[in-house]
Parts: C-alpha cells; structure tokens; sequence
C-alpha cells in the first residue's frame, strides 16, 4: 500500500471541495443523459416488481416523464380503457448526486488503479440510484387512484412499506454514505496511516 | 462488515414508527427549535410556528423535516466510531464531538437554506438537495478521520519486540 498523498485531512478536504466544484456542474450538465438512463435501469425493475406492463421514459424540462401502461388484470380490474397510460414523473439527479460526489472523493486521494476503481464505484452507485428511483415511481403508482378515490395499484402493507423504505434509502442515503463507504473501502490509505498502522503519521489536521 | 451492519440496523430502526416517534420526530422538533431561536437573536422577523420557520416580511417558509436533522450523519458516524477498535473512552468522546460537529453544520445549514431560498428559489434547491446533504457527510468524515488521530498508537512490530 502507498502512502497517501501529501497532506492531512484538510489538505484532503481541500482536494474533495476542488473537485467537487468541478464534477458537480459537470454531473449537472449531463443531467439528461445520467437521468435517462438511471431511470431506464428503474424501469426494469419496475416492470419486474409492480403490475406495469409497459414503460416509456422521457426527458421534459428537466424532469423524466414515466409513461406508464397496467398490466392486463390491473386494467380490467378497474375497469380503465385498455391502453390507457399514465404519467408519472421524478427527478433522478436527487438519487444520483453520489456519482460526482464518490469521484470528487476518489480524484481527491487518488488511489492506485483510480479509472477501474471509479467504474466500479460508478456502477455500485448507478445500480442504488436506478433502485432509489424505481422506488420513487412505486410510490407514485400508489397514489394514482380512481374517480371515486381507490387506488389502482394497490400494494400490501410490507410492499409499500419497503418501496417507501426503498425511496428513502435512494435519496438521503445511497448518495452520501455509499460513496462514503466505497471509498473507504477503496482507499484505505488514510484510515491506516491516521490510526497508525504504517508508516509515519502524515494526517496533520 | 461491522460498520456496515451498524448502519443498516440504525437506519432500520430510526424508520420504525417507535423510532420516528420516540427518537427522530423529538429530535426534529429540538433543531427547529435551536435554529428558531439562533435567527431570532439577530432577525427579529423570523417566526416559528413548530417545525416550520418564516419569515414575517416575505411569507417564505421552511418546514425542518426528517432528512433536515443531521440524523443520518450521526448515523453513520455512530456506526464508524462502534465499528473501529479503539477504548470506549475515545469513543465516547468522539460521539459528543461528532454531535456537536454534525449539529452545528446543520444549524448553518438550515439558517443558510432559510435566506437563499429568499434570494433565489434554484440555488435553493440545489443547495437543499445536493449540496448541503453532500457537505454534512463530508462533515462527518472529516470528524471520524481527526479522531483517528487521536486515538492511542498501537505499538510497532519493532517496539513490540525491542520488549
């Protein structure tokens, strides 16, 4: 294992706030394309998950619009035209604001073999986000309801307790611990040398 | 692995309803009352009506919500510090530090995100959504890499058998 780079932990601060001005408006530059296709991996696991037959994602100001089709039992069941589709929509930069965090992070301290690492670390991130987001449009589904006020979908008490669960985790914390963790996982130089474990000390706060 | 346990079993038991309930909403209720009662020793025009914070002149409010507490970072940083092989004393010690730490961001946070969403609606919303969010993580990292250093030295290879 190498030594970290030179400095202590503010230096490292430093380095992650110097990055972070960089990633964060790029991440949010690319918002369409890292939102469309965090929301197509959603997709998926929402078609395997909830009673949507077919889904259609698209980038409107900002925002991805779900166009979403019930499945077959679903709409006789509540008696909707068949084809009948409707719209959900999120924000998916709110599960995927991790990304640039995890890379400011990882470009801060700079460990061996950083391109694999940032990939892997990517796509660990990429697949929590799609999971967060397929959460959210669940939640959503729930709430559709008809004329008279009953919900179309309607999900059993654990089921929507764990897309609940699931929209919480994808937003408060897959994208500020995850990072948090694969990059201490993926770097453990600091936590080694600021415990003592090798070498001198070089974390000077 | 331990950490990592850690986490998922607080973070399962902050969601309970007897943790939302006994632990989280009070909690909640605390901040907004310390953020409240910080802006109004300098802004006379901030009113507090339970979790929701406004401002008299404008009519802009903020509700201080579950996510708004720092609770997660606390989380997390609970988690590290149990997690790492050090003296309970140590522990303890970096427990309270890292409250106060946690906390005192999220004051800043929230008297922050009270006047720029006053100023201007989008800086709002990113500073809430990503900015914030990131930095108090950030806040909770730096805590626990500090208190590494404090922690005693586990002796050498070499001190151990020089004895």
């Amino acid at each position: 294992v190498t030594e970290p780079r030179a400095g202590g932990v503010l230096a490292l601060l430093a380095r992650i706030f110097a990055w972070s001005v960089l990633l964060f408006p790029l991440w949010y530059l690319a918002a369409k394309p890292v939102s469309v296709a965090v929301a197509s991996g959603a997709v998926v696991l929402v078609k395997a998950a909830t009673p949507v037959e077919r889904a259609r994602v698209r980038w409107v100001e900002q925002r991805i619009v779900y166009e979403v089709e019930l499945d077959g039992a679903t709409t006789y069941r509540n008696r909707l035209p068949p084809g009948a589709i409707f719209e959900l929509s999120s924000n998916p930069l709110r599960q995927t604001f991790g990304l640039p965090f995890f890379l400011a992070l990882l470009l801060a301290s700079r460990p061996p073999r950083a391109v694999r690492r940032a990939l892997l670390g990517m796509v660990v991130l990429s697949a929590l986000a799609a999971l967060g987001v397929a959460s959210e449009v669940a939640v959503d589904l729930g709430t559709i309801v008809d004329p008279a006020g009953a919900a179309l979908v309607a999900f059993g008490s654990v089921a929507a307790t764990l897309w609940a669960l699931g929209f919480q985790l994808g937003t408060l914390v897959f994208p500020t611990v995850v990072p948090v963790m694969l990059w201490v996982a993926m770097d453990p130089r600091y936590l080694r040398t600021a415990a003592g474990h090798e070498g001198p000390r070089s974390l000077s706060p | 692995m331990l950490f990592a346990a850690i986490v998922v079993l607080l973070f399962a038991a902050e969601l309970t309803p007897p943790g939302q309930k006994y632990f989280v909403e009070p909690w909640t209720a605390l901040v907004a009352k310390a953020a409240t009662a910080f802006m109004r020793a300098f802004d006379s025009g901030v009113i507090a009506l339970g979790p929701t914070i406004t401002d008299a002149a404008s009519g802009f409010a903020v509700t201080i919500l579950a996510g708004c507490n720092g609770v997660e970072a606390m989380i997390v940083l609970v988690a590290a510090l149990l997690a790492y092989p050090a003296p309970l004393r140590h522990k303890l010690i970096g427990l309270a530090a890292g409250i106060v730490a946690i906390q005192a961001l999220n004051l800043v946070r929230i008297v922050s995100l009270f006047y720029i969403g006053q100023w201007n609606r989008a800086v709002f919303e990113w500073a809430h959504l990503y900015a914030w969010q990131v930095l108090i993580m950030l806040d909770a990292l730096v805590v626990w890499l500090l208190w590494l250093r404090t922690l005693p030295q586990a002796p050498s290879a070499e001190t151990r058998a020089a004895a």
